[in-house]
């Protein structure tokens, strides 16, 4: 009895190992390849990021911004820039409008809803006139798709090739489907 | 007497061994005898067998044991993948600049090489080399290829040409890969960076100043410079090298409180792709190894002395300044008409040369002597490059207080002025310049040079000379940016003797001047006058044909386009500054 016991660890023993030997084996090749996809996959990303530096160099980007660039920059000076507010005049002019409350008009909630509104209603008529307009290409092709369809189906060819196809069967000629 | 096989002759009649015939008798064995003998030699032999086997078996088991312990002793977590995949491991650390652009990278190319031994159709390479190489000086090919030892053909290959080498299958033709250093940026940063040899060493610059960080460490070297501010004061020395003519010219941008450098340039540069050996001196870093009279930018200095010291108050006046005086033989006179009255602070605005020079009379050699030692001005300063020039030694003997109050006869490198310059601008406290990023680090707990107090004085003093008409560098009065600053006009020595024409011209500037920042060092070497040069002055008057040839008339301009671009990088506050004035 025990000389069985001892044989049958020994066999389970070697089973054991043998199979976790081949596991270890099948983690170690996996892991290998893992490896080597990290290094191939790092390398890349190196390179990449090198290239990425080098196409992004203050110089390069100068160089393109001369050559592709349509905007025309002006290097202005401070003196050289008209103020918007050009004299007294204006000022006296915008207190005036102030005195007549133009601008307490201005702020009362009634303008700022009743110019909301309207800000609104403009921005859903746009969008409505925008959406219309897709529907109505989007109609066109659908309207083009199902006529150049139908023409295909019902075309004489169509039918004449399904007679022959009957013919060839009666006659026993071998048919040769979607010719 | 017992016979030769050992057996006793009394039995066989006395017959001596020699005189008896042949017995089988004498050779037969008993039968059992015979068996025992023979099953013993077969055990034997089966034992010894097995034992054999068995010591084949341990030492077997011996060995793969040994190794089995081996491989789990060693640390190595990679141990199979780093013996069965090639390796990526670059030789050494990129280096970034302080936005994390990257400035050095090592990389894996291509090298092509010949060997000769294994040519079998000369001609045919030579033809094949000719057309993939158009360039390719083909008869000094053919001479090394007759020499028969091995040799490079070209060094870092580009893609298409390694490829169709390498399509060409000639045995001779050797593909071998190897690692070499990227400078993206290719020649805006050649005097900081260095370059390596072909060992991936440095040879000069960071490169060799941070070797040993580079090679072994697994982090990149931050740097504290900053590349689109280094392109930009790049292309503003360009520009202004092209207007004025000049030599060469170098700049320095520091912040005042770290001493964290930002940008440092010097012109001519060189492409670190191209690795060359430069000798010409005209190649040398200005900044850092360039030992220069530097003229006026002393007078600060002087004056700062003069507050700390107590002999001299901003408004304190100077009565009957000659326009010339003569000391130790030599004429000393100021650069333009001058009133014969002026206060320590016109002096300095208006940059005159007897003014400083009694200035310097007034504290004493020993004070001012003592004051420029503690601004470290004299000896060779402790920075992150190797290429740091020695100033040159002197004695403190007759007329040198005079010349020295000046900024003559007295030799220093830029970077120790931008030193000077940051410790006046932050308030006295001592920094030391450093190319490397350091967060979070406060460098102003290194001791005190200078008072708040002068500091102040200083600051508001170096505010007037750009923003006072009569001030010496209007032109870089750029609005929103609290420019302050002083110029300095040095003759160079050409054989021992002042040249008139060859001159050295400096500007250094801190800004914002209310709370300084950044200081800012513009060098141009040899400039020469542009009469051609428009002019525009903050009021909108422009000038043309102007022939005078000082720093005010071209170090300022360079230095003032510079600020203006890059004040809105470096974000100064510029609207808060632009409300305040």
């Amino acid at each position: 009895m025990r000389n069985i016991l001892i044989l049958i660890t020994l066999i389970s023993g070697l089973i054991f190992t043998s199979l976790i030997k081949n596991k270890t084996r099948l983690l170690e090749k996996e892991l290998f390849y893992l490896d080597n996809e990290i290094n191939i996959l790092s390398t890349d990303l190196s390179e990449a990021s090198l290239d990425f530096h080098y196409l992004t160099t203050p110089k390069r980007i100068s160089l393109l911004a001369k050559n592709f660039l349509n905007e025309n920059f002006m290097h202005y000076k401070e003196f050289q820039i008209k103020k918007s507010i050009k004299s007294e005049k204006d000022l006296v002019v915008l207190k005036k409008l102030k005195n007549d409350n133009t601008f307490n008009k201005l702020n009362t909630n009634e303008f700022v809803n009743k110019n909301t509104n309207e800000f609104v209603n403009k921005k859903t008529n746009v969008t409505k006139s925008f959406d219309d307009n897709q529907l109505l290409i989007a109609k066109r092709i659908g309207n083009k798709n199902p006529q150049k369809s139908k023409k295909i189906i019902s075309s004489k060819k169509a039918q004449q090739w399904a007679g022959i196809q009957i013919l060839k069967a009666f006659l026993g000629i071998p048919t040769v489907p979607f010719k | 007497m017992p016979n030769k096989k050992g057996k006793d002759n009394n039995s066989s009649n006395h017959i001596p061994w020699r005189n008896r015939g042949f017995f089988f008798e004498d050779y037969e064995t008993p039968k059992y005898e015979y068996k025992q003998k023979l099953r013993f030699s077969e055990v034997k032999l089966s034992l010894n067998r097995i034992s054999f086997i068995f010591f084949v078996f341990l030492v077997v088991g011996f060995v793969f044991g040994s190794k089995i312990i081996y491989l789990a002793s060693i640390k190595k977590k990679n141990y199979f993948t780093n013996k069965l995949v090639p390796s990526v491991f670059l030789k050494r650390q990129d280096i970034l600049d302080r936005n994390n652009n990257l400035l050095a990278r090592n990389v894996k190319l291509y090298s092509a090489a010949i060997k000769p031994r294994f040519i079998t159709d000369k001609g045919k390479l030579l033809i094949n080399l000719k057309l993939i190489f158009p360039n390719m000086d083909i008869d000094r090919i053919k001479k090394k290829i007759e020499i028969g030892k091995y040799f490079y053909i070209k060094k870092r290959l580009s893609e298409l040409e390694w490829k169709k080498l390498w399509l060409l299958g000639d045995k001779s033709i050797d593909l071998n890969g190897k690692q070499f250093r990227v400078y993206p940026h290719e020649s805006l940063f050649s005097h900081v960076l260095g370059q390596i040899d072909d060992d991936n060493l440095g040879v000069s610059g960071l490169e060799k100043s941070f070797n040993k960080k580079l090679t072994e460490s697994k982090n990149p070297l931050i740097l504290s410079l900053d590349a689109n501010l280094q392109h930009i004061i790049r292309e503003e020395l360009i520009s202004g090298n092209n207007i004025f003519q000049t030599l060469g010219s170098a700049a320095l941008l520091m912040e005042i409180d770290s001493g964290e450098i930002l940008s440092l340039v010097s012109l001519p540069d060189f492409d670190l792709n191209k690795r060359t050996n430069i000798e010409d001196p005209i190649y040398l870093n200005k900044i850092t190894k360039g030992v220069y009279e530097l003229g006026s930018v002393f007078k600060t200095f002087t004056l700062a002395a003069g507050l700390e010291s107590g002999s001299i108050k901003a408004n304190t006046v100077f009565r009957d300044l000659k326009n010339q005086i003569i000391c130790g033989g030599m004429p000393i006179s100021e650069h333009d008409e001058l009133p014969k009255n002026l206060t320590a602070e016109e002096i300095l605005v208006r940059s005159s040369n007897i003014g400083a020079i009694r200035i310097a009379q007034k504290i004493g050699v020993k004070r001012y002597k003592e004051f420029l030692n503690s601004l470290e001005l004299f000896e060779k300063i402790n920075f992150d490059l190797e290429e740091v020039g020695t100033p040159l030694s002197f004695k403190w003997e007759k007329c040198k207080l005079e010349t020295a109050s000046f900024g003559h006869g007295i030799t220093t490198t830029p970077l120790q002025i931008a030193k000077a310059y940051a410790i006046i601008g932050n308030g006295g406290h001592k920094i030391n310049p450093t190319i490397l990023l350091k967060k979070n680090i406060s460098l102003r707990n290194e001791g005190q040079i200078i008072s708040l107090k002068t500091s102040n004085i200083i600051n508001s003093m170096l505010r007037k000379v750009v923003s006072n008409k009569k001030g010496t560098a209007s032109f870089a009065d750029k609005k929103g940016y609290e420019v302050g600053g002083k110029t300095g006009t040095a003759r160079k020595v050409i054989n021992g003797i002042y040249s008139k024409e060859k001159k050295i011209n400096t500007f250094v500037s801190l800004f914002p001047i209310s709370k300084p920042k950044y200081v800012l060092l513009v060098m141009l070497d040899e400039p020469k006058s542009a009469p051609d040069f428009v002019y525009e002055f903050s009021s909108g008057y422009k000038l043309t044909g102007e022939t005078r040839n000082t720093a005010g008339w071209n170090t300022v301009i360079v230095a003032g386009n510079i600020i203006e671009k890059i004040g809105p990088i470096l974000a100064t506050n510029n609207l808060q500054a632009y409300n305040k004035l």
